[in-house]
């Protein structure tokens, strides 16, 4: 209990403490944060009127977010199963922040989700015992059930990781592999969960498609590593944690795959839907060509199309892939490119145009950029502290010396 | 934040504050937190303690459908005495049950339909719909002779009807027997009743909005804003599951109008069609209109495909 | 609706199921030359006509009275049928016995206008009979009361017209 009581003491004084540079930083997401929740405050006295969305369109931003977001947390942990199952122990390293980045992607998940729904206040009604979950006929309880325990086993496993580290122990493996395994299953599920939440709608034809969860997966495994290589690039400049060339190096290869395999199931969908074009291929129509003079998706999904293809090419050559700028740069460019067909190419689609054909566009307002915005920086808040907290311990700077 | 988190408390309170990002607990807290603030407040009005302590236990209330007969009778009487006390007037809201051996249907003659939305006109003060958004349960469709293209259609038309070479189709909620709008609520808020209307309980949506993207007959509204209804204009005869007054953040959408169709009696746009397009019945009633219409007259159903199975069918003369 | 239906009350209310089609029943052949079926309740009407009874003023035979009260039905333009096939006696009788005429001759009363109208519009009166046409005056659970034919058309005049519809495209679509 000791400590117990000491990790934390530790965890919270290294989180308060840093250079200006550090409070600088946090200073500024915390006003970024401010900002989000001053918006939030406008959207719950007036009400979702103030979003772009309406009865037609009825999902927006938040909602195009909280995908990305879900494919970003359950490739962080993709990066687990080499690490804890080959035992590369570099990779080790990166999986802790692989698994950081989940925990912040998964808490901005739930809160883009807190942010859509109109009665917040009522949320106590999905709570599994004391209200009534409509469980299992509702992929959006699976979802909910799904993202609350993957939070749970991303916090738990580095928990137990670094809190044997930090009593100077080695962490047991037979304690922690099965929920290794156990999060790895699950971060598949996840993302198929949330993808299915979407395909399993018959009403939306965009959605209703083989392809979605498939397709969300393949995203996923491209933007998440992509941000995660960033990141760890960032982390390598910044703090004193080693990052190995050949863990960025792996990781690039990864990225390589799922983002050839994105070119690939993009080429396969837009051949479907334009070949022979019916009533069904109107919202994929509407996103990529425009439909009776209504076009405000079309430059942002072939820009982000143009990305992805540009970005998968660049990585596909060696020589170009393990140069670090270009490696750097390409990344960015898929985690925008996949951030945009996420968030414009594949949920706003999907209610365009409507069930009886009728085009509403949606532009998202400016309270939802101002919400979405606070949402991000409340992530990167996480993750800073997650970090900040875990580099010391993991890289054996910090030890519990007291009694056990 | 004050006035806002907490909408379902319509009296403002300046001591509510809740800081929150994550929103559902410490809303939660908030709310209740306010309530008791203002319930066990020496200064607050007796009427003002009563409504909060009254808000309070709506807060906090099961789920329509899972109530036992007493917490149903209170939960009644609580939003009539709650609307006395915030507006002074006077409301019934009925919590009538299904009646045995009785599943609606309705059908829609093509033929008559001639656009005058008369129907429109009267489900909006029928089920008080928002009039500050302008929502409207029912979408007439004019199509041009010939066609029968949705996305061709125009439900916005503003000239006289009918129009030279136009038909006429009326849509709404086609209470799918095989309701996929059921299915997908993660809390249970909606569903379809013995006597085969798909309702939602007001006080238990949590406002996701993934019904709507489940509906392929865009049948459901969301009160974006708070639904506001002149008190002159309002219908004081209400249903707890039908046209009692929503609140901002939740779905509501054609009831057959329960509060009528459950007395016996026709729903508005039934009454209020002037050409006898809208047909209105008992499916399980050999002896009805709507059995004979679908007996006798060739009938179809929108997206069939779809295995929704409606209850709403359309004929031709 | 161009005669009020305000206040009309109910005459006869007959039970649906003598009306034929009604599923389980084999459904019963109707034509213009079948005669008609037992029809449901309908709402009255006549009693509440302006110019009814016809013997108020058509106390002679109309040769007698025409050169007096010229003007006495000047507003009714018959737009129902070319001139040819329809005129003002086709359905009215000698008005003097304050009645409607089928084709045949036989008197009809003004609130069996669906016997009437039925000698040529056979499909509506089926319709209307089996509850495809036409509106009911009461709720769906109670007996069916039907209104007639003339509760809703101008039998003169029987097209529906044309007008803006009861509520503005801003209105309709919250726009
Ligand atoms: S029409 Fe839509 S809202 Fe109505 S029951 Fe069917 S799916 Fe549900
Ligand atoms: S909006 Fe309300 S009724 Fe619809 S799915 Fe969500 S909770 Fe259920």
């Amino acid at each position: 209990m000791t400590a117990l009581r000491s990790f934390l003491r530790y965890g919270i004084g290294e989180a308060t403490r840093g250079g200006p540079a550090y409070h600088l930083w946090m200073a500024l997401l915390t006003l970024l944060m401010c900002v989000g929740l001053f918006a939030y405050c406008v959207q719950l006295d007036q009400g979702l009127a103030v979003t772009g969305m309406r009865d037609q369109v009825s999902w927006g931003f938040y909602i195009s977010n909280f995908a990305f977001l879900v494919g970003i947390a359950a490739a962080a942990v993709i990066l687990v199963m080499p690490a804890y199952v080959l035992e590369e122990m570099d990779f080790k390293r990166a999986v802790l922040i692989g698994e950081a980045v989940a925990v912040a992607a998964v808490l901005m998940a739930i809160a883009f989700v807190v942010v859509d729904v109109g009665g917040p206040a009522r949320l106590w009604h999905v709570l599994p015992g004391l209200g009534r979950m409509n469980f299992p006929r509702s992929m959006l309880a699976w979802d909910i059930l799904v993202l609350n325990g993957y939070l749970v086993l991303n916090l738990g496993i580095p928990f137990y990781l670094l809190f044997t580290r930090f009593r100077g122990h080695t962490p047991d493996r037979r304690r922690y592999v099965p929920f290794v395994f156990l999060s790895i299953l699950w971060a598949v599920s996840l993302h198929l969960v949330t993808a299915f939440l979407f395909a399993g709608l018959p009403a939306r034809p965009y959605w209703h498609s083989a392809l979605l969860g498939p397709r969300f997966l393949a995203t996923a495994f491209t933007a998440g590593p992509a941000l995660i290589i960033l990141i760890l690039v960032a982390i390598r400049r910044h703090t004193e944690m080693p990052v190995a060339d050949r863990t960025i190096e792996k990781l690039a290869m990864i990225v390589t795959v799922a983002a050839q395999v994105c070119c690939v199931m993009s080429i396969s969908e837009i051949f479907t839907e334009t070949y022979r074009s019916t009533h069904h291929s109107h919202s994929a129509r509407y996103l990529f060509f425009g439909l009776d003079g209504h076009n405000r998706l079309v430059p942002w999904i072939w820009s982000s199309l143009a990305l992805q293809f540009a970005a998968a090419g660049v990585l596909s050559v060696h020589r170009w892939r393990q140069r670090l700028p270009v490696l750097l740069a390409a990344c960015s460019a898929l985690v925008v490119a996949i951030e945009i067909e996420k968030g414009m190419g594949t949920i706003i689609p999907g209610f365009v145009p409507e069930p009886w054909g009728k085009v509403v566009e949606y532009a998202p307002t400016w309270v939802e950029f101002a919400v979405g915005l606070g949402i991000f920086a409340m992530g990167a808040f996480v993750f800073t502290v997650l970090a900040k907290v875990a580099i010391p311990v993991e890289l054996g700077k910090v030890r519990y010396t007291g009694p056990v | 934040m004050k006035n806002g988190l907490v909408q379902i408390l319509s009296q403002p309170m300046d001591r509510r504050t809740a800081i929150t990002v994550a929103g559902c607990a410490v809303a939660g807290a908030a709310t209740a937190a306010a309530s008791v603030a203002n319930a066990i407040n020496p200064f607050a009005s007796p009427e003002s303690r009563e409504a909060s302590r009254l808000e309070w236990q709506r807060y906090f209330q099961e789920n329509y459908r899972l109530m036992s007969e007493e917490e149903k009778t209170e939960a009644l009487l609580r939003l009539e005495r709650l609307h006395q006390l915030k507006h002074g007037g006077r409301i019934s809201v009925s919590g009538a049950e299904p009646i045995e051996k009785v599943l609606f249907g309705y059908a829609f003659n093509v033929s008559k339909c001639r656009g005058y939305l008369e129907c429109v006109s009267a489900c909006i003060r029928e089920n008080n719909q928002d009039r500050a958004s302008g929502m409207a349960y029912i979408r007439i469709h004019e199509h041009r002779n010939g066609e029968f293209d949705f996305s061709k259609a125009s439900d916005t038309f503003d000239h006289p009807v009918p129009a030279e070479g136009h038909f006429y189709l009326g849509t709404q909620c086609f209470h799918c027997q095989n309701p996929p709008c059921v299915d997908v609520c993660p809390v249970k808020a909606t569903w379809m009743e013995p006597d085969g209307i798909v309702v939602v309980d007001y006080d238990w949506c949590i406002g996701c909005r993934y019904c709507m993207a489940a509906c392929p007959y865009d049948a459901r509204r969301f009160n974006w804003q708070a639904p506001e209804v002149p008190e002159a204009d309002l219908n004081p005869n209400q249903h707890y599951l039908g046209n009692r007054m929503r609140q901002k953040g939740v779905v509501e959408k054609c009831t057959f109008c329960i509060q009528r169709s459950r007395d016996g009696r026709n729903p508005a746009c039934v009454e209020a069609c002037p050409t006898g397009a809208r047909i209105f019945g008992n499916l399980l009633d050999p002896q009805s209109e709507i059995r004979w219409v679908l007996a006798n007259k060739k009938v179809f159903r929108l997206k069939e495909d779809l295995g929704t199975d409606p209850k709403f069918w359309y004929f031709m003369d | 609706m161009r005669f009020a239906l305000a206040g009309a009350s109910v005459v006869s209310i007959f039970v649906l199921a003598a009306c034929g089609g009604s599923p389980g029943r084999p459904p019963r052949p109707m034509s213009a030359l079948d005669i008609v079926p037992a029809p449901p309740g309908v709402v009255e009407r006549a009693a509440f006509m302006e110019k009814a009874p016809c013997t108020r003023c058509h106390t002679v035979p109309l040769a007698a009275m025409s050169p007096v009260h010229p003007a006495a039905h000047w507003g009714v333009a018959q737009r129902h049928a070319p001139n040819e096939t329809m005129q003002c006696q086709t359905c009215h009788a000698d008005p003097v016995r304050g009645e409607l005429r089928m084709l045949g001759g036989a008197p009809v009363g003004f609130d069996e206008s669906h016997r009437l109208c039925g000698q040529c519009h056979a499909r509506q009166q089926k319709d209307w009979a089996g509850g495809a046409h036409g509106k009911r005056a009461t709720g769906w659970a109670s007996a069916r009361v039907a209104i007639g034919c003339t509760g809703c058309h101008n039998p003169h005049s029987p097209g529906f017209g044309r007008r803006l519809p009861a509520m503005t495209r801003k209105e309709a679509a919250g726009e």
